[in-house]
């Protein structure tokens, strides 16, 4: 009996030190987490590197050799396109925003690590007061560069496409990020936020491919035989040295106040032939008209009429 | 010569043909001489110097490679319209031809099996401003017997607000007749009629001569170059030395160049047949010597060389102009010049014709302009590099 309740006291014993052991133990492990937490805090609010650990040489390195890509590409992939063959001048040409984002989002990535301590507490500090900068001095610059970044992807407009945006028609010459610069028939060169893609319309007549339609405008008076001229129409596009062959010819009219309004829609192989191309249209096709029997009515006439 | 190489090739489905390829190993050469030409001047001694070598003179060249410059397809075109013979069902077709051809190949076979042919109407009537006037389809029986022959449907109509005239009424009277009727036509014009006046609807299945290879070219300049039907004589290469025409243990060519003379003419023989005779020279030199002989390089041998020859140039302008007026001769084949004028959208005068004659590009004959076979292959890249609608060979 004596010897069972000796044995009692043991075990009793030795479950209390293994309790106090394991209280010990908690408690250092609750003071190395809370100086853990401690330096972690202190790290995570050190935003940017020490100077000292900063590599200059590696940062000036990769910003010379990301504006060397990116200021050979804009010259290198035009001058090829522009002399090699017009079926891939396309292609060289809309290549030049897609390497240029390429090249600084990588060295951006590059950058940021060496320059900033990155965390996720960093991170909400550093958007947090760029969003403040942002929103009250940057904020129409910002948004062409996201529209051009959209831009990239979406592609409303590339270089060597045809757009009219806001009223002004031309070739893209480049498309930069932050604006595009088109080249209009009259060789003026005008300069276009990409951040008009949010809010106007675009309108791009070969969106990307080699050729375009192009119209020819006829106003006849009423008195004529309109198959005849229809067909005398068609054929004036289908004899034209500038027309592509894979396209079709389509002669449409309509009537209006003033006369029969005829259109004659075709494409040039290539459409920077396009304004002579509707030039070699109008030329031939109103010889073409007055042999068929039309008369053209004049703009002096419409307004007449409308009066 | 290879036994079979002069068997008369049927003639193939126009879609079928097939020019034969650069081979791999000869592109990237190119490329890679072409780059290395950019940068700095090669240093490789050419085998024999071709600057001190005689151009062949015409009599030479009548000997070595006499015209006509399509001889084989003559005896192919022979052996297609023997077999059509049996069947008059057969003869309602059109055989398209490649570019360059001046030796009215369909017009001469007619002439030697005494089919009738048509001839087309006068230039000044294709552009009649009342559709067609004075068609020479007016006193053929569409219900007669025999052949009708149309060797070139090029001549039946001008790129011309009014010229479609008299090809449109050609095609609905050939839609019409039952009376059997062959119909000849260049590969650049048959590409624009088809779009035009859907000559394709009317004359479907097309057919034309298959491609000429480099072991069809061997064989014909063999022929061409042999006396009594055995070639006494060696054709090298100035840069290399070697034989053109030897063939090696298992029967393929030594060279490279007529595999790549019959990738640059895309088959076509007579463009080959002018780019050969452009290429060759006496092996003499200006002091009447064999410049071989003399080096002590070759020996005891009859040897004319092969000299590579730069292409030409188109004259630089800042427009289209000699890129239209190339693709307008090889649509309508010979213009002169007012017909030139007619078929262009050009405002002022044409005044690159004369440089386009100098550099080799065009021939004035009787006052007309044409594209030179020799010129092809460039004028060729050239258009296809600048967009323009292409024929289909």
């Amino acid at each position: 009996m004596a010897q069972a309740q000796a044995q009692d006291a043991d075990t009793r014993q030795q479950i209390a030190d293994a309790v106090e052991s394991a209280a010990r133990a908690a408690s250092d492990a609750a003071k190395v987490a809370s100086n853990a937490v401690k330096t972690q805090n202190e790290e995570a609010t050190k935003i940017l590197n020490d100077f000292a650990e900063i590599d200059f040489v590696e940062i000036a390195m990769v910003l010379v050799a990301a504006w060397v890509i990116v200021a050979a590409s804009k010259r290198v992939l035009p001058f090829i396109a522009e002399r090699g063959p017009s079926q891939i001048r396309l292609y060289f040409l809309g290549s030049v925003p897609i390497v240029r984002l390429v090249v600084l989002v990588v060295a951006t990535l590059w950058i940021i690590p060496i320059v900033f301590n990155i965390t996720f507490q960093n991170f909400l500090v550093i958007a947090g007061a760029a969003s403040v900068a942002i929103g009250f001095a940057f904020k129409d610059f910002v948004s062409s560069i996201i529209a051009g970044i959209v831009a990239v992807f979406e592609r409303p407009y590339r270089p060597g496409d045809w757009v009219e945006i806001d009223g002004d028609y031309g070739e893209v010459r480049s498309v930069g990020l932050r604006a595009i610069t088109v080249c209009t028939p009259d060789d003026d060169v005008i300069t276009v936020p990409h951040e008009h893609l949010w809010k106007k319309n675009i309108a791009n007549s070969n969106d990307g491919t080699h050729t375009l339609m192009c119209v020819a405008d006829f106003y006849l008076a009423p008195d004529h035989d309109p198959g005849r001229i229809r067909a005398v129409l068609r054929t004036v596009a289908l004899t034209s040295a500038y027309l592509s062959y894979d396209k079709p010819v389509i002669v449409v009219l309509a009537e209006t106040p003033w006369g029969t309004h005829y259109k004659l829609k075709a494409y040039p192989y290539d459409m920077r032939d396009q304004f002579v191309f509707i030039s070699d249209l109008t030329v031939r096709g109103k010889a073409a008209l007055r042999e068929a029997g039309g008369r053209e009515v004049t703009a002096t006439a419409a307004h007449g009429f409308d009066a | 010569m290879s036994d079979d190489a002069f068997d008369p090739r049927p003639l193939q489905p126009l879609d079928d043909y097939a020019p034969p390829a650069l081979p791999t190993e000869e592109t990237l050469r190119r490329l890679v001489s072409r780059m290395r030409e950019s940068v700095s001047r090669s240093e490789e001694e050419p085998f024999i110097e071709p600057d001190r070598l005689r151009t062949a003179g015409d009599e030479m060249l009548d000997t070595l490679v006499p015209p006509p410059a399509c001889g084989p397809l003559m005896r192919e075109l022979d052996r297609a319209l023997e077999d059509w013979a049996a069947d008059p069902r057969l003869w309602r077709r059109l055989v398209v031809l490649p570019p360059c051809e001046r030796n009215d190949l369909i017009k001469g076979w007619a002439g030697r099996y005494g089919h009738a042919i048509v001839h087309p109407p006068l230039r000044s009537d294709l552009v009649a401003a009342d559709g067609p006037v004075n068609s020479p389809l007016d006193g053929l029986d569409p219900a007669g017997k025999g052949v009708l022959v149309f060797p070139r449907l090029e001549d039946w109509f001008l790129r011309h607000r009014n010229g479609l005239a008299q090809v449109s009424h050609l095609l609905d009277w050939l839609a019409r007749i039952e009376r059997p009727y062959l119909v000849g036509c260049d590969a650049w014009a048959w590409a624009f009629l088809c779009k035009a006046v859907d000559t394709h609807m009317v004359l479907p299945k097309p057919l034309t001569p298959q491609a000429f290879d480099a072991m069809m070219l061997r064989d014909w300049f063999r022929e061409l170059a042999a006396e009594d039907g055995t070639l006494d004589r060696v054709f090298r290469l100035t840069s290399t030395g070697q034989d053109v025409f030897a063939l090696d243990a298992d029967g393929n060519l030594e060279s490279d160049y007529l595999v790549t003379l019959a990738a640059r003419s895309r088959g076509i023989p007579w463009v080959a047949w002018h780019l050969w005779r452009r290429s060759l020279r006496s092996g003499l030199d200006e002091e009447g010597e064999d410049v071989g002989d003399k080096e002590g390089r070759i020996k005891g041998e009859d040897t004319l060389w092969i000299a590579q020859v730069e292409d030409a140039s188109l004259p630089d302008t800042i427009d289209r102009t000699p890129l239209l007026i190339l693709h307008a001769l090889l649509v309508h084949g010979p213009l002169d010049h007012e017909e030139l004028e007619a078929v262009l959208p050009v405002v002022g005068r044409l005044a690159a014709l004369p440089a386009m004659v100098e550099a080799g590009f065009l021939r004035l004959e009787d006052g007309r302009y044409s594209c030179l076979a020799s010129g092809y292959p460039v004028i060729r890249t050239a258009l296809s590099s600048a967009g323009m609608p292409m024929g289909v060979l």
